[in-house]
C-alpha cells in the first residue's frame, strides 16, 4: 500500500502528469460550453431572425413547453396536420423552404418531422412525405415505428434473421410512448465522445513514460535490484496508472457532465434517444442515460487503452518510441477508418482498445445504429463486441505488462 | 558468505563484453579496476541479476541467484554508474521509495533515512529536488540509497565519479567501516578509489579477469621495475614517446620528476621506488585506455 501511494505521489508530481490534467480539465469545462454557442432557434418576437445560446433554449423551452413529456399518438397528428397547413400557406414544398414566419409557426414540432418520415417512409427506407400523409387515415405511430424497424432490419441484414430477430428484441425493451423535453441534443453527445477521445490522449502520454523512462535513464537498473522491484513493482505501475487514469476520467466526465446539466437543464436528459437519434434506435435509454452510457464505455476503453500503452511503455527502452507507439494504438482504429471500407472496419475496430474512442467511429455512433456482426447462427450488436473485447483485453495487457517488465533486459 | 561468479560469458550480437569470468568474493571490499570498456559494468550487471549471462552462473553460498529471486535482492545494494532518478523526487522522496521497493517498514524508513543523510552529509538538502542538486551530491544520494536496507552485498559501480577529493576521503572511510561481515564489490577505473580499503583487487581487460589477489600480492610484480627521476622539464615531451611514464610532478618550473616503469633504470639518475597499485595499472593497460 505504502508503495502505491509513494508511486501516485510520483506519477502525479511529474509536470508532464500535472500538465496533461489541466489541458483535461480546461477541456472539460470547453466541451461543456461550446454546444452551447451553436444552439439557435428562429426568433418568434422577430426583432432579430435567430437566436442563440441560452437566449434560443430559454425561448425554445416557452414554445415547446406544451408538448414536452410523452409524445402522443395526437402529438403526432398535431405535428403532420401543422407541417400540412403551414407548408401549404407558404406554398412550398418541405419545410427547409418556408420562409422565417413559416418557420416560426412550425417551431414547436420541427423536432418531430425527421422522426415522422421516418416512422412513415416506404418499404425501401425512403422518408415519408409528410405533405402526403393523410392524418385521419394514419397508423399508430409507435407500430409504425415498429414496423418500420423490421423493414430496415430486412434491408440491412436481408441474409441474417438472428440479426433482425435480435433488434426487434433489444427494440421490444424500449420505453414508449418517447419523452421530450427541450434540452440537450446529440450535438451535446459528439462533444462528450471527443472529451473522452481528448482524455485518452491525456492518459496515454501521461503513462507512456511509466516503464520507459526508467529503462532510459537507467533508474530501472536500480529498481531491479530491489527486493519488490519486479513483479510487484510492475503490478503497483499497472494498479497506479489505472487510479490515475480513472480519477482523470472521472474528474474531467464529471466537469463536464456537471457543466453540461448546468447549461442545459436537467429536464432534457428525460428525452428518449430515439427522438434525437433514430427513432428506431435499440436502446431503451434517455439522454441523460446515454450520457452516462458513454462516459462509462469511454472510461471501460480509456482504461483497456492504458493497459495497452503500459504494455507498450514496458516494451520499449526509449520514451519518445513508448509515446509514439501509443498515440498511434490510440490512433490506429480512427486511421484505419480512412483507408478500409466499413464493413471491414466496424468489426476490425472492435479488436483495438480504443475502438470505440474517436470522431468518426466512436461507440456513440455503434450505440444509435443498427450493426450487427454475424458470426453463424449469432448476432452480435456492434456496441457489445466492442465492450466485450476492451474488457476482457485489460487483464490480458495487465499480464502481458508484468511479464514484459519482470523479462526486460537491457542492452 | 561467498559470492561466487562461475565461467560468465556475456555476447552482444558479435561483441564478448565478459569472457568466461570466475572469481569468488567473499566478505570485505574488493576493487574490479579496468579501463572504460573492459566489461567491468556488464559484469557487476551480472552479478546485480539485471542481464542474464550467455554462459554461466553467480551463486551466493552456493545457491544460484536466479533461484534465490526476491531473496538475493533482498539482501543487496547496488549503485550503477548511470545514476538514474525522477527529477521531480526531493532527496528524501526518492530514498521514501526506495526503501518502500526495498520493503522497509516506515518506522525503519526514517531511521535509516536520517541516519544516512547525516553520513552523507545531505541534511541540508533533503528537501531539495534531485535535479537542483550537484554531481556530488546526486552521487552521495545514489550511494544512500544503495545502503539504506543494510545489504550483505553492496555493488557500486564507480561510485566516486563526480566526488570532490574530501567527499571521496569519506566515503572510503565509510566504506571500510561498511564493509565489515559484508561483501563490497566496487568497479572503478580510477585506482586510488580502492587500493587502500579494499582486501583483493580484480583487474579486468577486454572481458577478462588478468590478475587477481591482494594489493600486496598483486604489486610484487612490479617490485624493481618502478623508477623515478628528476629531468629537464623541457625533455618531458621527448621522453614520453619513448620511456613508459606512468605519472609527473612539477618540482619547480625547471625541473619534473618522471615516475616510470621498467626492468632496469633508463636514465642516469634514476632510483628505484616501492611499486603502488597504480603503476601495476598503467603497466597493464599502458595507453591503451579507450
Amino acid at each position: 500500500m505504502r508503495l502505491l501511494c509513494l508511486e501516485i505521489k510520483r506519477i502525479v508530481k511529474s509536470r508532464l502528469t500535472i500538465c496533461m490534467i489541466v489541458i483535461a480539465v480546461v477541456f472539460s469545462f470547453l466541451l461543456a460550453y461550446v454546444p452551447i454557442c451553436f444552439y439557435n432557434c428562429v426568433n418568434p418576437s422577430g426583432d432579430k431572425e435567430y437566436l442563440s445560446g441560452i437566449e434560443a433554449l430559454r425561448t425554445m423551452k416557452e414554445i415547446r413547453s406544451e408538448i414536452e413529456g410523452e409524445i402522443s399518438n395526437e402529438d403526432i397528428r398535431e405535428a403532420i396536420a401543422c407541417y400540412q397547413e403551414v407548408t401549404k400557406k407558404y406554398g412550398v414544398e418541405s419545410e427547409y423552404a418556408l420562409p422565417i414566419e413559416g418557420k416560426i409557426e412550425t417551431n414547436k414540432y420541427q423536432f418531430l418531422f425527421w422522426r415522422i418520415k421516418e416512422a412513415y417512409g416506404d418499404e425501401n427506407g425512403l422518408g415519408a412525405n409528410l405533405n402526403t400523409l393523410q392524418v385521419d387515415e394514419l397508423e399508430e405511430f409507435y407500430t409504425a415505428v415498429y414496423g418500420h424497424l423490421q423493414n430496415n432490419m430486412r434491408l440491412e441484414q436481408e441474409k441474417y434473421p438472428s440479426a433482425q430477430e435480435n433488434a426487434l428484441h433489444m427494440y421490444e425493451r424500449v420505453r414508449v410512448p418517447y419523452t421530450y423535453y427541450v434540452g440537450a441534443g446529440g450535438t451535446v453527445l459528439d462533444y462528450e465522445e471527443l472529451l473522452i477521445f481528448l482524455i485518452l490522449i491525456c492518459c496515454t502520454v501521461v503513462v507512456a513514460s511509466v516503464f520507459s523512462t526508467d529503462y532510459q535513464n537507467g533508474a530501472d537498473d536500480i529498481q531491479r535490484c530491489t527486493k519488490h522491484g519486479r513483479r510487484k513493482l510492475a503490478l503497483v505501475r499497472v494498479l497506479t496508472s489505472v487510479i490515475i487514469s480513472l480519477a482523470i476520467c472521472v474528474l474531467c466526465l464529471g466537469i463536464w457532465g456537471i457543466s453540461t446539466c448546468i447549461i442545459w437543464g436537467t429536464n432534457g436528459m428525460k428525452t428518449s434517444i430515439q427522438i434525437l437519434y433514430s427513432v428506431i434506435s435499440l436502446p431503451n435509454l434517455n439522454i441523460g442515460q446515454l450520457m452516462w452510457f458513454l462516459g462509462i464505455c469511454g472510461t471501460t476503453m480509456i482504461i483497456s487503452s492504458v493497459c495497452l500503452t503500459l504494455f507498450i511503455s514496458s516494451h520499449t527502452s526509449r520514451n519518445m518510441i513508448s509515446l509514439i507507439v501509443s498515440i498511434a494504438a490510440c490512433m490506429a482504429p480512427i486511421a484505419l477508418g480512412w483507408v478500409l471500407p466499413d464493413y471491414i472496419i466496424d468489426y476490425l475496430k472492435a479488436l483495438f482498445p480504443a475502438g470505440g474512442v474517436g470522431l468518426q467511429n466512436g461507440i456513440l455512433y455503434d450505440l444509435t445504429d443498427f450493426k450487427f456482426l454475424n458470426v453463424g447462427p449469432f448476432a452480435i450488436w456492434t456496441p457489445y463486441l466492442i465492450m466485450f473485447f476492451v474488457i476482457i483485453e485489460i487483464p490480458c495487457w495487465i499480464g502481458l505488462t508484468i511479464r514484459s517488465h519482470n523479462k526486460h533486459e537491457l542492452r | 558468505m561467498e559470492l561466487s561468479i562461475e565461467s560468465i560469458t556475456k555476447n552482444y550480437s558479435s561483441k564478448t563484453a565478459v569472457d568466461n569470468v570466475s572469481i569468488k568474493i567473499g566478505r570485505g571490499i574488493t576493487g574490479l579496476l579496468g579501463a572504460n570498456g573492459a566489461g567491468k559494468t556488464t559484469l557487476m550487471r551480472v552479478v546485480a541479476d539485471i542481464i542474464k549471462p550467455t554462459n554461466g552462473n553467480v551463486m551466493y553460498d552456493g545457491v544460484p541467484i536466479s533461484i534465490l529471486d526476491a531473496e538475493y535482492r533482498n539482501i543487496f545494494g547496488y549503485l550503477p554508474q548511470e545514476f538514474g532518478y525522477y527529477p521531480e523526487f526531493t532527496v528524501i522522496d526518492y530514498l521514501e521509495y526506495m526503501a518502500a521497493l526495498k520493503g522497509l517498514t516506515k518506522v525503519a524508513t526514517k531511521r535509516k533515512i536520517d541516519m544516512l543523510l547525516e553520513q552523507m552529509t545531505l541534511t541540508d538538502v533533503r528537501k531539495k529536488r534531485i535535479s537542483k542538486l550537484s554531481g556530488g551530491m546526486k552521487r552521495r544520494v545514489g550511494i544512500a540509497q544503495a545502503l539504506i536496507n543494510d545489504p550483505e552485498i553492496l555493488i557500486l559501480d564507480e561510485p566516486t565519479a563526480g566526488l570532490d577529493p574530501g567527499e571521496r576521503i569519506k566515503f572510503r572511510q565509510l566504506l571500510s567501516e561498511f564493509s565489515q561481515n559484508r561483501i563490497v564489490l566496487i568497479s572503478t577505473h580510477i585506482v586510488s578509489d580502492v587500493e587502500y580499503i579494499a582486501t583483493r583487487q580484480a583487474i579486468m581487460k577486454n572481458g577478462k579477469i588478468i590478475r587477481d589477489g591482494s594489493t600486496e600480492d598483486l604489486i610484487t610484480e612490479m617490485s624493481g621495475k618502478v623508477w623515478e627521476c628528476a629531468i629537464q622539464t623541457n625533455r618531458v615531451k621527448n621522453l614520453e614517446g619513448t620511456i613508459p611514464i606512468v605519472n609527473l610532478r612539477n618540482v619547480s618550473t625547471d625541473i619534473t620528476e618522471i615516475r616510470y616503469i621498467s626492468e632496469g633504470s633508463l636514465l642516469d639518475g634514476s632510483t628505484n621506488v616501492s611499486p603502488r597499485l597504480e603503476d601495476l595499472y598503467m603497466w597493464l593497460f599502458g595507453h591503451s585506455e579507450e
